[in-house]
């Protein structure tokens, strides 16, 4: 009976999603920003998840002790897709023609992958919970 | 005497059976959104059979069970399943309410398996005791 290992990789799954969902409110709170520390207008990020069971790192984590085909979050990268260009002359950032750079954030785009790191979210969870009630119900055996 | 010896062993075994195939399907669940990644399953009747032996027998009724070998080992590697659909364009194979469908099987035959295992435990006790 092993429950910790099926609840380390559920666990990993939350901490994923998590990640995810903080990226996520990253976006949506910088839908508007045309000035970041870099210059020019805040970027959208995104999360790059690798399950753990790829041949390099099946190697590391089977040397360093941990669960196999756990997932996690290798990297968050940024999305190079063009800026939106906004006709607004009386802005700051405007440029000579009047049209201001903005993120290239779509808040629907963001509140439907928030939606799904949600529910994957909470599928983790019901995982969790399946493994704790499976190990509650070993203990009462002989009761 | 009921051989209770033996439904102990086979009890146990499916409940290591099943604590297994939890962790594939915890696995299957942490990775829903990883691209690439391709789902696992335990073929529950295959691995019990190769970890007792024999003295169980059980029909493969679908095309997908593995056929009964000789070689009794009974790891996840050796006996998962890896499904060959895919149901979005990152090659992921992850069916999300299928998942979720055998994590409920799953937890409710693992229970199962523990009740039973508790009432022969009170079978036993009973016989110990003498029936008082």
């Amino acid at each position: 009976m092993d429950f910790f290992g099926s609840m380390d990789i559920s666990a990993s799954g939350l901490e994923a999603q998590r990640i995810r969902m903080n990226v996520i409110a990253g976006n949506l709170a910088n839908a508007g920003a045309t000035r970041t520390e870099k210059g020019g207008p805040y970027r959208r990020k995104d999360v790059v998840f690798e399950s753990s069971s790829t041949e390099f790192s099946k190697a590391l984590e089977t040397a360093s002790g941990k669960q196999q085909g756990s997932v996690k979050v290798v990297d968050i990268v940024e999305d190079n897709t063009p800026f939106r260009k906004v006709y607004d002359p009386g802005h700051p950032d405007a440029d000579k023609e009047g049209y201001v750079s903005m993120p290239n954030v779509s808040v629907p785009n963001e509140m439907v992958n928030l939606i799904s790191a949600t529910r994957s979210y909470q599928a983790n969870i019901t995982a969790v919970n399946a493994a704790k009630s499976m190990a509650a119900k070993a203990l009462e055996i002989g009761r | 005497m009921i051989n209770l010896d033996k439904t102990f062993n086979l009890l146990e075994s499916a409940m290591d059976v099943r604590a297994s195939r939890h962790k594939a399907i915890a696995e299957n669940i942490a990775n829903m959104d990883t691209p690439g990644y391709k789902s696992k399953d335990i073929d529950f009747a295959q691995v019990l059979r190769a970890k007792v032996g024999e003295g169980v027998s059980m029909a493969a009724t679908n095309t997908k069970h593995i056929q009964a070998g000789a070689d009794g080992s009974a790891s996840l590697e050796a006996h998962g399943l890896q499904s060959d659909r895919e149901h979005g364009l990152d090659g992921n194979t992850v069916n999300a309410e299928g998942e979720m469908v055998k994590l409920a099987e799953n937890t409710l035959m693992y229970n199962a398996s523990a009740q039973i295992l508790s009432s022969n435990f009170r079978t036993l006790r009973s016989a110990i005791q003498g029936g008082r």
